[in-house]
Order: C-alpha cells, then sequence, then structure tokens
C-alpha cells in the first residue's frame, strides 16, 4: 500500500514539473521581430531613477527616460530646436512678458482624463511651488520666471513672465501632468507621452508600455519597453554579448568587446562637459593662479585618448554641438607642466594637497580623476581620491556643496542659460562656488536680450570668463557611445540626454 | 625545525610563502615600470620586454602593480591577524577562566558576530567609515576575532582541567598571572594555526572587498581591485587579470598549506611532549 502512494507521490511530483516547465515555454513577449505578438526593445541604463516624479527627479540619467512618459508644450528637434509638442502654436507679445499657447485638442493624458488649459496651469503651479499641497515641491528655473498662468479657454493658456526671458520657451519641454495628479507621480507617473508607466523595482528598473492614444500619429512603434539598470561596466558586457540588451550607452574600453555582428556602435557629441570641478571657496582655490596651474598641469588629450577617443577637447563649458553659442577655447591652456609649477609657486602652494570626491558608478568619472591625480602629482600636487556612491555625491557635493573638487560630467540643455547659469552667484546648484561680477552680470543680461547675435555674443564672453579665471578644469564633450541592435531601426541622437524610443522599430 | 620540514605539507606552504614574500618585498624597493605611471598611447598592450605582464586600460604596468598589490595583501594580512589574534586570545583567555557570567557573556557575543556574513559585515563598515585601507581594515578584523575566541577558548578550557592549573586555584594565585604564566604558553600554537589559516581568510576578503569596490580605492592597487578592472576586458586582454588571480591563489594556498602543515608539526610535537 505504501509502495502506490509513493509511486502516486512521484507521477504527481513530476507532473507538477511538467505544468512548471510549460508555463515558462510560453512565447515571452521579447525577443526582437521575429516575436508574432508585442514586439519589445530592451534598454540598459547605468544608475537608477533618483525619483519618478519629473518635477522631483535631479539626475539626467532619469530624464533620459522619463521624457518618454511625459510630453511637454513644445517639443524639439534633433538639432536642439523647439517644435511643437501638446501646443500646437504659441505667440509672444511684444514687450515679451506675455506667452499664449494654443493646445492640441483630443490629447489624453495615460489615465484616460483630456489634456485642456487647466492640466497645463496646475503642472506649472505645481513647477513654481504654488500648489499648497506641495509647496515643496519647487523647480528655481520656473518659479523665478513665471508670475501667473491664466487660462483663457479650455484650449488657451497665457503664461506671464516676469521679466523678458530669450530662454523661456527651450523650457517648455517640461512634462504635463493631469490635474491633482501630482501627490501619485513619484509612485505612478502619469504624463502624455508616447509610454505609459507599468512598474518600477528600485535598483532593478521600469517597464513601459506603448500608449495607444499618442498624438503623435502612429508612433511609437514598439509596444514594450524594458528599462534594466546594470550595475557596472563588466557585468554589462557579460549581458551584452549574451544578447541580453538591445539598446545600452557603453564605454570607450568595452567597445571592442560588443559583438560586432548582433550591434551596431552610435556614436555622437553628447553635449555633456567633463570637468575637474575646483571649489573655488576652498582656500587654494581662491586664487586663480592655482587654479590656472591645474589647468596647465592636466593633459587634456591624454584623458581623452585613454577615457573616450574621439571626443572634442573644451576650454570653457560649453560644448561644441550648441555651435551657434559655441567659443572655441579648448587651447587657452596648453599642457605645460613648468608654467604650472611656476603659478603655483608663485602662490604660495607649491605642495598643495586636495581631495576630489567622485561618484562611483561613473566610470569615465573615476578614471579621468585616477588620470589627472597621476598627472598633478608630477608638478607636486597631491590629489587624494575620495570614491563615493551617486545618492552621496547629489547629497554632499550637489547640494551641500560640500568638496574641494569633483569630477563630474555636466549634462548640456537646448539653451545657453541653463548652461552657463550653473557658475552664476546666488545660483542654488553652483557647488563650483564661482564668484565673479561680470559673469553673472552677462548672464543676467543674456537673459533678457532679444537679438539671437547679440545674446550669441554675451555668452561667447561668458565663456571666456570662465577659461580666463579659470573656474574649473574644462577637459571634454564625452563622446557617447550606444550599442544598438542591429536590427532595431530609427536611432536618433539628441544634443542633450534623452533616449527617443518614439522611432524605434525592428527590421523586418 | 628539520623535522618540520619533513612534512609535505609544510615546506610546501612554506616555500610558497617565502617566494611571495620575496617578491612583495622587492616590489618595496624595486619594480620593473611606475606602477601608478598612466601611459597614454600603451592602453592595454600584450605582455612584452618592457612590459612583463603586459598594460591595463590606463596604460599601467601590470607587473609591477601586482608586486605594488602584494604590499596592500601582506599589510592588510599582517595588521588585521595581530589585532584580531591579540583581541581574540585575550578575550578567549577571559572566557576560557572564568566560565560563569563573563565567558558567558564573551561567547554570545562571539555567536552573534560569527552569524553576521563577513560580507554584510563588511559592507557595514564601509558605510560608516567609508571605503579606505583603514576601514578595510577594521572589516577584516572583526570579521577575524571570532574564530580567534573560539579556537583559542578550546585549548584553554582543556588545559584549565589539567591538575597544575587546579593547583593554582587552590594555593590562590592571582588568576590574571595564571592565565599569562601557565595557561598561555600552553595555546601557542593553536594561535599559530589560527592565525596562519586567517592570514589567507583576510587576503581573500580583501581581494573579495576590493573586487566589490568596497575595499581598496584606486589608483592604489590590490590584487582584487585589478581583477574587477580587468575583467571587463577578460576577453581581449586576459594578463590584466592573470598575474593577480595567480598570485591570490598562490597565498591562500600557501597559507593554508602552511597551516595544515603547522598543525600536525605542532600536535606532534605536543603530543609527544606529553
Amino acid at each position: 500500500m505504501k509502495k502506490w502512494i509513493a509511486l502516486l507521490l512521484a507521477f504527481a511530483m513530476v507532473f507538477c514539473l511538467f505544468a512548471c516547465g510549460g508555463g515558462e515555454e510560453d512565447p515571452a513577449a521579447g525577443d526582437g521581430g521575429e516575436a508574432e505578438g508585442a514586439s519589445s526593445v530592451i534598454v540598459g541604463i547605468q544608475q537608477d531613477f533618483d525619483s519618478l516624479d519629473p518635477y522631483i527627479a535631479q539626475a539626467s540619467g532619469t530624464e533620459e527616460i522619463m521624457l518618454n512618459v511625459f510630453a511637454g508644450l513644445l517639443s524639439f528637434s534633433p538639432e536642439g530646436e523647439m517644435t511643437p509638442g501638446l501646443a500646437e502654436s504659441w505667440e509672444i507679445s511684444e514687450d515679451g512678458l506675455i506667452y499664449t499657447f494654443h493646445l492640441r485638442e483630443g490629447v489624453t493624458f495615460h489615465d484616460g482624463s483630456d489634456f485642456t488649459a487647466a492640466d497645463v496651469k496646475y503642472s506649472l503651479d505645481r513647477l513654481c511651488g504654488k500648489d499648497p499641497d506641495e509647496p515643496e515641491v519647487t523647480k528655481a528655473t520656473f518659479a523665478d520666471v513665471i508670475t501667473e498662468v491664466v487660462v483663457v479657454d479650455d484650449y488657451t493658456v497665457e503664461m506671464h513672465i516676469n521679466a523678458n526671458d530669450a530662454s523661456f520657451l527651450a523650457y517648455m519641454y517640461v512634462g504635463m501632468m493631469p490635474e491633482g495628479s501630482g501627490p501619485d507621480q513619484a509612485t505612478h507617473p502619469i504624463g502624455a507621452g508616447p509610454y505609459m508607466f507599468v512598474d518600477y523595482t528600485p535598483g532593478m528598473g521600469m517597464n513601459l508600455t506603448k500608449f495607444e492614444n499618442y498624438y503623435e500619429e502612429g508612433l511609437p512603434k514598439i509596444d514594450e519597453v524594458e528599462v534594466k539598470i546594470f550595475a557596472d561596466m563588466s557585468t554589462a558586457v557579460l549581458a551584452l554579448s549574451n544578447g541580453e540588451y538591445d539598446y545600452m550607452t557603453v564605454t570607450y574600453d568595452i567597445l571592442e568587446q560588443v559583438p560586432a555582428d548582433s550591434y551596431v556602435i552610435e556614436q555622437y557629441g553628447s553635449n555633456t562637459i567633463q570637468l575637474l570641478g575646483l571649489n573655488n571657496s576652498f582656500e587654494p582655490f581662491q586664487d586663480v593662479r592655482v587654479r590656472q596651474a591645474i589647468n596647465y598641469a592636466i593633459n587634456k588629450d591624454d584623458i581623452i585618448s585613454i577615457v573616450a577617443p574621439g571626443s572634442e577637447k573644451v576650454g570653457s563649458n560649453f560644448s561644441p554641438v550648441m555651435g551657434f553659442w559655441y567659443e572655441d577655447l579648448s587651447d587657452y591652456y596648453t599642457y605645460d607642466p613648468e608654467q604650472a609649477q611656476a603659478l603655483l609657486a608663485e602662490a604660495g602652494y607649491s605642495d598643495l594637497t586636495f581631495t576630489c570626491r567622485v561618484a562611483s558608478e561613473y566610470d569615465q568619472n573615476v578614471d579621468a580623476a585616477t588620470i589627472i591625480k597621476d598627472q598633478l602629482a608630477q608638478v607636486g600636487v597631491t590629489m587624494e581620491l575620495d570614491i563615493i556612491d551617486w545618492n552621496t555625491w547629489l547629497e554632499e557635493v550637489y547640494t551641500n556643496f560640500s568638496h574641494e573638487a569633483t569630477v563630474i560630467g555636466f549634462t548640456g540643455k537646448l539653451d545657453p542659460d541653463p548652461v552657463l547659469k550653473r557658475f552664476m552667484q546666488g545660483y542654488g546648484r553652483n557647488f563650483i562656488n564661482f564668484d565673479n561680477d561680470r559673469y553673472t552680470e552677462i548672464i543676467e543680461t543674456a537673459r533678457l536680450t532679444n537679438d539671437v547675435d547679440e545674446r550669441a555674443a554675451l555668452y561667447k564672453e561668458a565663456q571666456t570668463i570662465l577659461a580666463q579665471e579659470a573656474a574649473s578644469v574644462f577637459i571634454q564633450d564625452v563622446t557617447n557611445y550606444v550599442a544598438v541592435n542591429a536590427e532595431l531601426q530609427g536611432f536618433v541622437s539628441y544634443p542633450f540626454t534623452f533616449i527617443d524610443m518614439r522611432n524605434w522599430e525592428w527590421a523586418e | 625545525m628539520k623535522r618540520a620540514f619533513r612534512n609535505k605539507n609544510f615546506a610546501a606552504g612554506f616555500i610558497l610563502v617565502s617566494v611571495l614574500v620575496v617578491f612583495t618585498v622587492l616590489g618595496i624597493f624595486w619594480t620593473p615600470c611606475d606602477p601608478l605611471q598612466i601611459v597614454a598611447d600603451n592602453t592595454l598592450q600584450p605582455p612584452s620586454g618592457e612590459h612583463w605582464a603586459g598594460t591595463d586600460r590606463l596604460g599601467r604596468d601590470v607587473f609591477s602593480r601586482t608586486m605594488v598589490a602584494g604590499q596592500t595583501a601582506f599589510s592588510i594580512g599582517l595588521i588585521t591577524v595581530f589585532c584580531a589574534m591579540v583581541t581574540g586570545v585575550l578575550l578567549a583567555l577571559l572566557a576560557g577562566y572564568f566560565q560563569g557570567v563573563v565567558g558567558n557573556i564573551i561567547m554570545r557575543f562571539t555567536d552573534a558576530f560569527k552569524s553576521i556574513p563577513s560580507l554584510l559585515m563588511a559592507m557595514m563598515v564601509a558605510a560608516i567609515l567609508g571605503r579606505s585601507f583603514f576601514s578595510t581594515a577594521v572589516a577584516i578584523t572583526l570579521i577575524l576575532i571570532p574564530q580567534f575566541i573560539r579556537m583559542t577558548r578550546a585549548t584553554v578550557l582543556k588545559v584549565k582541567e589539567s591538575e597544575y592549573i587546579q593547583w593554582t586555584t587552590l594555593v590562590g594565585l592571582n588568576p590574571f598571572r595564571v592565565m599569562v604564566r601557565h595557561i598561555l604558553p600552553n595555546v601557542v600554537s593553536t594561535i599559530i594555526i589560527t592565525a596562519s589559516l586567517a592570514f589567507s581568510e583576510a587576503v581573500l576578503t580583501e581581494a573579495a572587498l576590493s573586487f566589490l569596490g568596497l575595499g581598496i580605492q584606486p589608483p592604489d592597487p590590490s590584487w582584487g581591485q585589478m581583477l574587477s578592472e580587468g575583467q571587463r576586458s577578460i576577453m581581449t586582454a586576459p594578463w590584466n587579470v592573470l598575474l593577480p588571480g595567480t598570485m591570490i591563489t598562490l597565498l591562500v594556498l600557501g597559507f593554508n598549506l602552511l597551516g595544515d602543515g603547522l598543525s600536525a608539526v605542532l600536535n606532534s610535537k605536543t603530543a609527544k611532549e606529553v
């Protein structure tokens, strides 16, 4: 009798195993073009999301994905020009103080609600800190500029700004959200972008699904996108050779290992300036000669050839990608160790020692810092490395300004104002503590200048001041390398961090 | 000593460790190239006459880095084993001699410490003290202490039962004098064996921590960190991981053999004397 029961149990177990196995064999929705059902793409990113709410998030690594979930009044072209988005057209009053936007009709949010002028008002009020329930959600770039948002009718909005601001339109790509949705955005973001948020697991990744009612006809083309966070480049290499990702930003040193038959490497100037940020209020760096000496002591060409060959060398905090506004200062300080030593001796800092804090997640910055340490040692300067994690960096360096130096990439924007404003006195994120009256004056004047040529001239002067005053050591506009599945078409690059998923499709 | 070398384990371990010590000590005075020097147009070069073990992705000489990283491994090993040994033996003597409340408290704490996985412990220490040589050393010391306590206490308990120790209690000698003068000499062999095994664990843990980026920070070389840096180019430039990997293996093997050999030699010796 016992034997029979045992046999029965054994059969039951085997049956269970088969049943489980069968379940797993169901055609998973992935696997590229061959799948007949839903098409999907897997994107690999290097860092976790700092917040899902785009009004709270600060990291560009978050924005590059979330721009697919949210849509703004304006959109932008790959060349960086502002194009119609949720607003079909707009007018600017003669004095430049009132912007009138005419909204697209028939647009809905991911939750099914209609997009109207009330949502625009809600979104911008929230950004300006005027939402009484969430006054802590404030972005100074909006709060300092917009005085009032007026709903004219359901599809017309007026924005009143406090002073003529030539860079205002460039901010209008900020994502719109449905009225009252603010408190839930951080857990379940809802926008009007091409992809809907499905779920998010901290440290693991995010799932997105196609938004059927997206306002751009026929877009997006891919049904599902999975965003996966990978711990470091070495695990990513293995994952790439297994074909685990369809789209992933990679560093130069692993390019050779990306399987050439299944991936195409796309390369473009990222409009991100990598710099050795010197805290200008740290005592030795208060002396301009010390900052200049550091500039002379660093061989940027060497850094570029090791970290990201093909990148453009820069001399100020501005990328050649934004050609119209760009002033070429890349040879302002040529590598000259003797000059560096002379300047240091003159300033009385021949045995300078300082600490450089770098976020461990960004290999390019850690590598650059390692090389800089070696180069500085040759002129007698000791640079200690303090490797910290990204969240500590955001808190300590970016928020508390607690650092002597740091290596970081400053991501580009669509307008020169936010790029150069980072060095303005009184700007909340000026962790370089650059303190120059003329510079601040230029940035403020340029913002009020509507004539583009005049404006460009001002920004060029600002870039020159950054170089002259050696605000920091501006190294390179880091070239981005992206490994894209050879079967995946529709890659578009932008002059700032944005992974545009709209046009992706699998080759037939 | 001669008899010790008749033990094959001991002899092999001793030779291996000696060779590595010489290799490392040599690195203090001389390396073929500057281990920290970065050469831009010389990255990921295969082994050659100039660079015996090739160069890494920043153009640094792998052979020289391996030599200097040996100093890191040995100094971490020596420092942590010494600290853990002193603390561990002290606590073990107390726990063994005063078996009542004191002994119980010490042993329960030891159990609690032992139950924390070593990597978790190291991550905790790194979170509190930051990532540096110092915090790595602290973490490894904490990891090693329990085994010194356990091993030593067991021997202390055995020794304590012998008649001459019982006699000291009867006569009323100062317990601390008894511990140091009469018990300690009898547990030395246990301590030596434990230390030898602990050394290899210390080196292995340091390598693991540095591999994960929690230990020694760049640009100072450490074997574990060289492994982790070289890992991404393992297919195209295997020389980046080959040498440091071999060194870790040999050092751990050497100290384990040494420990086994020592235990065989010392135990047979004490057996004969008794």
